[in-house]
């Protein structure tokens, strides 16, 4: 199992970026949780149409979802999350005036204004989840694929 | 009117059942034996079958399936001499509609039947489930997937709470969409909880939510995921992970549909229809004390188990097949044949993982570099192939171990005849010779008792 973090922003943080609310801040977070590396995923990568996702079955995926328009562009893409598990980060206007990211079964949702802690544990979680089923799982062993 | 076929060796009480289905206006049908009811209602239609248990060609209770599974599918009331808890239970059990003793029977039997017949007259105006199943990812045709597919369908028409047991990776959140899918809640959310993903800390403030300053952190107010499955489904995955303190505000919630926020004083209301999941035995959690009885009442209202994927192996080929195309499809890779060994190999598998190791299985093969034109069993992980290699051994074994017992084994009747003639011989010595003795030692009927004195020529009193 790997895990990623993914932003559907096309480019990275603009003069004006607000670190309160912006992807960065929750991959800074979660790169001190072992036992796995998080691989954060190019900007838009997962948008491409000429790029073949990564993504394999079982993976961990962190979504940054910052507006709603970002949030159409991952529900129309929500094929290609149908083997993985899903964590949601979103903005509160997201939060509490949409309820299409629950199109993406996400197994925790969690906003800007909360803790990155609490990301952190559930994170912590999900992996330790994964690993004990691997145990004697075929994929344990399985290497990154190449974008 | 009622076709009611009465199968009883005593003839008297025959003839006055009879008499009384004549008088209630049903049509009536009589035979002395099993050989004969069992013609009967192999040939006719009836609607209930009156069984007796101690017929003098066998046991009413073992041949009741065969009447149960008579073309015109009868109800059968059991009647006889004497009421035993094992036998009303074996009855019950067996599918038998109920249970009668036959000194009480004229009295009772009126109000059975007119339940038997009752049931059986709105069971034909029963809608059979709908065709058109929105089934999504749940593949294959196997008849116990076809037996869980009918109770989605059963599940979906109600809002009744739902538990899905089943081993891990046999696809218990699909068919909790499934049901979601096909209800009429379909419009609004599916909301998921995972259980197990969530630290205690969290799992109050992520149902219910959170007013400002209920805990520090907590900078305004939050709505839990109780309010975002108003109207729409509430999946509880893992179900057996909640602690035992969130299992008592989860049960109020059930049972009012009312909840608090963390750190509010007002209640709140939602409309969810609540599906469960586990991989667990909650019985056993239970017992343990780590789950709440009345929640599991509560949860299993309506139960679904999903068989592990080694006890639907005929689906393997149509999971392959249906695999392949989405991971080729999904990353751009050119489809391939299979092999049949290729096949062979797979349904030949335990699959601990179930479906989920299946498909990680196929993905890993098929995103390989080293796979060519062809799937070969030996693409597959070592581990599966040893799989198979065992199993072809142990077959190869049990099928030497069984034509070994096999040629020892003697015809059924004569095994059954040796039991039931030592039977009576210590039926003889426990009774001292004393007919009355017997039967109320073995619970026969003297008919019963004297048909097996004469058959194995036992002297008696």
């Amino acid at each position: 199992m790997n895990t990623y973090f993914y932003s559907a922003r096309t480019n990275r943080c603009e003069e004006n970026c607000s670190y309160d609310t912006c992807p960065e801040r929750y991959l800074h977070a979660l790169q001190y949780a072992p036992p796995s590396a998080i691989h954060s995923l190019p900007y838009a990568a997962l948008l491409n149409p000429n790029v073949h996702s990564p993504l394999r079955s079982g993976d961990l995926v962190i979504l940054h979802i910052e507006d709603h328009f970002e949030l159409e562009l991952l529900v129309e893409k929500r094929k290609m999350f149908e083997h993985c598990r899903l964590i949601i980060i979103t903005s509160k206007d997201v939060y509490e005036n949409s309820r299409r990211y629950h199109l993406l079964s996400p197994r925790f949702i969690t906003t800007s204004e909360q803790s990155p802690a609490d990301l952190r544990n559930v994170v912590y979680k999900l992996i330790d989840l994964s690993t004990s089923w691997e145990q004697n799982s075929y994929t344990a062993n399985a290497s990154l694929p190449q974008l | 009117m009622a076709k009611i076929l009465i199968i009883d060796d005593d003839t008297v009480l025959c003839s006055m059942l009879y008499e009384q289905m004549l008088a209630a206006n049903h049509k009536a049908t009589m035979a002395h034996n099993l050989k004969t009811g069992l013609q009967k209602v192999a040939s006719e239609a009836f609607d209930v079958v009156l069984l007796d248990v101690q017929l003098p060609d066998g046991n009413g209770i073992e041949y009741l399936p065969q009447f149960k599974s008579a073309p015109s599918e009868p109800e059968v009331i059991i009647i006889t001499g004497q009421g035993e808890a094992d036998g009303a239970e074996r009855a019950i059990v067996s599918g038998a509609w109920s249970y009668i003793e036959k000194p009480h029977v004229i009295r009772e039997l009126e109000l059975h039947l007119i339940r038997a017949l009752q049931y059986r007259q709105e069971k034909k105006k029963v809608t059979k489930v709908p065709v058109a199943l929105k089934r999504d990812k749940i593949i294959g045709s196997s008849k116990v997937l076809s037996s869980c597919l009918d109770q989605v369908a059963r599940a979906a028409s109600s809002d009744v709470s739902v538990l899905i047991s089943g081993e891990t990776g046999t696809g218990k959140e699909l068919f909790a969409k499934a049901i979601h899918n096909n209800s009429n809640r379909s419009e609004e959310s599916f909301v998921i909880v995972d259980c197990a993903a969530l630290p205690e800390t969290l799992i109050e403030s992520t149902l219910f939510g959170h007013v400002k300053g209920a805990f520090t952190g907590a900078d305004k107010e939050q709505d839990g995921l109780v309010k975002h499955a108003h109207q729409g489904t509430l999946f509880l995955d893992e179900v057996g992970e909640l602690p035992l303190n969130i299992q008592k505000t989860f049960l109020r919630l059930l049972q009012e549909h009312e909840y608090r926020p963390v750190g509010s004083t007002r209640h709140q209301f939602s409309n969810f229809r609540l599906v469960a999941a586990t991989n667990r035995d909650l019985d056993a959690m239970v017992k343990e004390g780590t789950f709440r009885a009345d929640l599991l009442f509560r949860l299993r209202a309506f139960s679904i188990v999903l068989p592990p994927l080694k006890d639907r192996l005929e689906d393997i080929r149509e999971l392959v097949t249906s695999f392949i195309s989405t991971i080729c499809q999904r990353y751009g890779i050119e489809s391939k044949g299979i092999s049949t060994d290729f096949i062979e190999t797979l349904a030949s598998y335990d699959w601990p993982g179930n479906i989920r190791e299946l498909y990680q299985t196929i993905e890993q093969v098929f995103t390989s570099p080293t796979i060519g034109p062809t799937c070969f069993s030996i693409y597959l992980p070592k581990k599966i192939r040893i799989g198979q290699l065992r199993a072809g051994l142990k077959n190869h074994n049990l099928i030497t171990e069984q034509s070994q017992e096999t040629q020892h084994l003697q015809p059924w009747r004569f095994y059954k005849d040796e039991c039931e003639r030592k039977y009576m011989n210590e039926l003889r010595s426990a009774s001292g010779n004393n007919v009355n003795q017997a039967c109320s030692i073995s619970g026969l009927s003297r008919t019963r008792l004297y048909q097996l004195i004469n058959k194995y020529d036992i002297p008696f009193n």
